[in-house]
């Protein structure tokens, strides 16, 4: 059946082909993206490059901030008029997006087009897992935003320099460098800030546990203990007073020179930079520094709605995905992790913050169906727990129901 | 002889009143009445947004309202609890302030325009200025009221009762100007010949406020007390934005307690957004949200009319 | 013109005789600096770079030690959210929301007050019963109307979800309790009919609440923001208020330049108001109607 319709697919290719006066139809297409700010331009100044360069098709890019992207994707799948031709989610939402029939298997479109070559060796290694969903390809990733930490370089040399020696920070070592900083009576710089409780969290809880979900990703198996490990670990170096204290945002302490480390994506990257002294981005705080760093990261991933495509709607699409493998230079420019190989080969990438990470460690996160409900629980939960108004153990029973009755609703 | 009484009164063809009506009631039905009854629809439902929903009855409602073991029936009680503390707590301000403004405005002191255009300007003002302006003015580490007022490092966002004073501010803050000019343009119609009137005969200025110029000013009095209940039921935007429900009171069942979470921001959570997956559970809640507000709405309105009487 | 002059008070008499007023409007203006102070923190803000916004933290410095434009530069250049596309749309959706929303609300705030007919209160409070339930659930069967209307990215899908307000109605209904019956009566005795009641007796009484009614209805359109950002999926069809979404980075951060798009944002609504304020303070104009 598939062999018919590549045939079919084939003949109606080599029919425009001989048609050239068809094939120059102008092709219009519509990509959904949910890159505001900084990244909304920069996608927006690629999207106008590509259309520059192309005869026949002009793409739109439609940023829509990140909440109302997915109510408007919902609304949107039931018409398929008012799809667009491409849209750019997370790689996690891939699972949950196929149980909801929200998008269809790329594999059809990526190989009508050889030349384009959409191997997925020549993408960084992340997406040969974050990619596939049941052995299909769903998606093909633009770039991995990646969970990490900012280290301010001069208040590192000054009072913890052998901590970097292997550009780890483990946990025992933000509790002697706190220690350290007290006796030597330094109160104005804190040790660690956490610029997003969300991401910590899950950053510490999969060092320990390793993953959330059941080995199929179709349930949900938080282990409880490694929840309450995480929090306590927190929790004493809060309370010993070497982390930020409540209330204070950890992106002005860091700006301020306040504290020595800060955690925080490779999204911050542009607004670091014009903090304005030197700075490194390695592995957020490690329980161990035994083992290689792995770092929770999701990808940013192009995906095709569950709708029918013309020929040409596919060609465009195709299109741009090639275009922005070979030019994501533009993209990591803004302090992204890029999924093409092309550029992250390239000199001037390698000069660029975020590639001591993308060069050193593994990016991956579990593969759960319900990935965003679980943290958008964790969102609402905070650091209730480190503050003290939660126990470690209520909160994690309450990750666990909260997650859990809103998975049984599906 | 009853019809030609009311023939009488009615000196115009019957569809005068229609053809007054008309064009209300097509849009109120056109684009009122369908999402309404929709909303009324999905809360019999189990309903993912972008799938069928599928018929459940009234489920949800036993759910919210029976059944201990749901997230969802904590949400709701905590839910209501914080939303009528908080329009119990913050109505009074809404019509008290902007009235004592329109009050001394209305004396025509020097200046009184510019200063009605100050008062006003918060209302002209969209959330996202509100809330990002206030919640630098609140910062506990840096703020301008705690180094103003010399507070330390008072944390207003998590501190029990703090943080419902600064959303209370906030709120009558961001609302003053609407009844503000609701008022003024009311007091600029009391008449002036009764208040000097009073004034000879002896009345002092707060005799003359309390029985002439209030009495007068009634029914748009009325109509701000009920508008502000129904508005400040609807509570959403200002507490999600300033710290996304305060700080946790009691956990229980797995659920925790926040103390400022309003019903409004478990609607939604639970409605929209990337885990807005049970759009059925949170039309129910809006529509229980809905028949309490019309239900004090028509409370108040009857111990008007009693006062009107 | 020197008569006039040698009849005003000196500046001695006048404090004497009004030192009560005076001392009044001090105070509101020393109240009003405190009542504006997060507008002049927000204003001064939209001059800062990121940086500068968190030196605040250290330095407490509402005025920016360095000034910057960038940040309405960012606004204004935005490709992702064309700004003169949305002034433009903004504009022509809040005007339209205003007027069909000032001669809908009134015409039905006429029949309700003055006009008698069988089930009058009833139809009043359960169009107002159904106006309680609350409003976050109905843009998703809003949208699926709208898109079964094929007007989903149309600007009039923006306009009609508020004509039905029922609250206006009330509004206008209880500021026309207040005029006396007694100019229609006699109008409707020297032959008027009832539009001509409506246009020429009642609404020009009403000035003062239909300016209220222009401004609630202005400001309320001008910044909605989640149903265009829902309704409108082509860039050049948003609205202004929805398009300062896309200002701010994905994970915040950015606060200098929303508040500068809202600045930028406020400018109608603020001018509208100057406008309109005269109005507010006129009154009824019953004495004027009578007269006439």
């Amino acid at each position: 059946m598939k062999k018919l319709l590549t045939l079919i697919l084939t003949l109606a290719m080599l029919a425009t082909l001989a048609l050239p006066a068809m094939a120059e139809e102008p092709v219009a297409i519509e990509m959904w993206t949910l890159f505001t700010g900084d990244d909304g331009a920069t996608m927006q100044e690629i999207v106008d490059n590509f259309n520059a360069s192309q005869d026949r098709v002009t793409l739109t890019h439609v940023a829509v901030d990140r909440e109302t992207l997915y109510t408007r994707l919902a609304l949107a799948m039931t018409d398929e008029a008012s799809l667009p031709e491409v849209f750019v989610t997370y790689s996690y939402d891939v699972p949950y997006f196929v149980q909801l029939d929200y998008i269809q298997p790329m594999e059809d479109t990526l190989a009508a087009y050889p030349d384009f070559d959409f191997a997925i060796e020549k993408y960084h290694d992340a997406c040969a897992t974050l990619n596939y969903y049941d052995g299909v390809r769903y998606c093909v990733s633009l770039d991995f935003p990646t969970w990490g930490m900012y280290v301010n370089t001069a208040l590192a040399e000054q009072y913890c320099p052998d901590v970097l020696a292997d550009n780890i920070l483990t946990w025992d070592e933000i509790m002697s460098v706190g220690a350290s900083l007290k006796e030597q009576g330094v109160e104005d710089v804190s040790v660690l800030a956490s610029s997003w409780d969300r991401n910590d969290l899950l950053n510490s809880y999969l060092d320990v546990a390793g993953t959330y979900a059941s080995e199929d990703g179709t349930t949900l198996a938080l282990d409880k203990d490694a929840v309450v490990e995480v929090l306590n670990t927190w929790k004493d170096a809060y309370d010993a007073g070497y982390l930020w204290e409540e209330g204070e945002d950890a992106m002005t302490m860091f700006a301020l020179e306040e504290c020595i480390f800060v955690t925080g994506g490779t999204w911050n990257m542009t607004a670091v930079e014009e903090y304005g002294f030197d700075f490194s981005f390695i592995a957020p705080p490690q329980f161990s520094a035994d083992d290689t760093p792995t770092l929770f990261g999701a990808s940013h991933a192009f995906m095709l709605p569950n709708r029918s495509y013309t020929e040409d709607e596919s060609y465009a699409v195709a299109a741009f995905m090639h275009y922005f493998y070979e030019n994501s230079i533009d993209w990591a420019r803004a302090g992204s992790i890029v999924a093409s190989k092309v550029t992250a080969e390239s000199e001037e990438y390698q000069a660029l913050p975020q590639a001591f990470v993308a060069n050193n460690y593994a990016i991956s996160n579990p593969n759960f169906t319900y990935s965003q409900l679980l943290f958008d629980v964790l969102d609402n939960l905070d650091w209730e727990a480190v503050y003290g108004r939660m126990t470690p153990e209520e909160y994690a029973d309450a990750w666990q129901t909260q997650a859990q009755e809103r998975i049984d609703a599906q | 002889m009853k019809r030609s009484a009311h023939k009488a009164l009615r000196p115009y063809a019957r569809w005068i009143p229609l053809a007054f009506l008309a064009p209300h009631l097509l849009v109120f039905c056109c684009f009122n009445v369908f999402p309404i009854l929709t909303g009324v629809f999905a809360s019999l439902t189990k309903w993912t947004l972008g799938q069928s929903p599928q018929w459940v009855g009234f489920a949800n409602y036993a759910t919210l309202l029976t059944n201990p073991d749901s997230i969802y029936y904590w949400q709701l009680r905590w839910g209501l609890l914080s939303t009528i503390e908080f329009v119990a707590l913050c109505v009074p301000f809404r019509i008290l302030v902007p009235l004592a403004l329109a009050l001394v405005l209305n004396t025509k002191c020097r200046g009184h325009k510019v200063l009605q255009a100050c008062y006003y300007l918060p209302s002209l003002l969209s959330l996202s200025v509100v809330m990002v302006s206030w919640l630098y003015m609140f910062d506990s580490s840096a703020g301008i009221v705690n180094t103003l007022l010399g507070l330390g490092n008072l944390r207003w966002t998590t501190t029990v009762p703090y943080n419902w004073i600064a959303l209370i501010f906030i709120t009558v803050w961001w609302g003053c100007g609407g009844n503000l000019i609701i008022y003024q343009s009311a007091l600029a119609g009391v008449s002036q010949e009764i208040l000097e009137a009073a004034s000879v005969d002896g009345a002092n200025a707060f005799q003359r406020c309390i029985h002439i110029t209030i009495p007068s000013i009634k029914f748009p009095l009325q109509y701000t007390i009920i508008t502000s209940v129904i508005a400040e039921f609807g509570i959403w935007g200002q507490p999600d934005m300033f710290n996304n429900g305060g700080p946790t009171l009691e956990v229980i069942n797995g659920v925790n307690h926040q103390s400022n979470k309003m019903i409004m921001q478990y609607i939604a959570e639970s409605g929209f957004g990337s885990s807005g997956v049970n759009a059925g559970i949170a039309s129910s809640m809006a529509l229980i949200l809905g028949v309490i507000i019309f239900l004090v709405s028509m409370l108040q309105f009857r111990a008007m009319r009693r006062g009107n009487d | 013109m020197t008569k006039l002059k040698a009849r005003r008070h000196t500046p001695l008499e006048y404090l004497k005789l009004n030192w009560k007023g005076l001392l009044l409007s001090l105070a509101l203006f020393a109240i009003a600096i405190v009542w504006l102070c997060p507008l002049f923190f927000s204003f001064f803000a939209t001059f800062k770079s990121n940086v500068e916004m968190k030196r605040f933290a250290r330095y407490m410095n509402i005025i920016p030690m360095q000034w910057t434009l960038e940040n309405y530069e960012f606004t204004l250049n935005n490709a992702a959210a064309p700004f003169m596309n949305m002034v433009v749309n903004s504009f022509i959706v809040s005007i339209a929301t205003v007027v069909l929303v000032l001669v809908i609300s009134s015409m039905s705030a006429y029949a309700y007050e003055r006009l008698e007919f069988r089930g009058k209160e009833k139809l009043f409070w359960a169009l107002f019963g159904l106006s309680m339930i609350p409003s976050v659930v109905s843009p998703v069967p809003q949208y699926y109307l709208y898109d079964a209307l094929g007007w989903t990215n149309e600007l009039i899908c923006l306009i009609t979800p508020y004509l039905g307000n029922v609250f206006y109605i009330f509004l206008l209904r209880n500021f026309m309790h207040g005029i006396p019956k007694d100019l229609d009566e006699s109008a409707r005795i020297d032959g008027a009919n009832d539009f001509v009641i409506y246009s020429r007796i009642v609404i020009p009484c009403m000035v003062p609440a239909m300016m209220v009614v222009a401004l609630f209805s202005f400001t309320g359109s001008w910044n909605d923001l989640m149903w265009p950002s829902l309704a409108m999926t082509s860039p050049n069809k948003l609205t202004l208020t929805s398009g300062i979404r896309l200002i701010n980075d994905s994970y915040g951060g950015r606060y200098e330049r929303t508040l500068a798009a809202c600045m930028l944002a406020m400018i109608p609504t603020v001018l509208l108001f100057l406008v309109a304020r005269k109005y507010f303070l006129q009154g009824l104009q019953l004495s004027a109607a009578v007269k006439g």
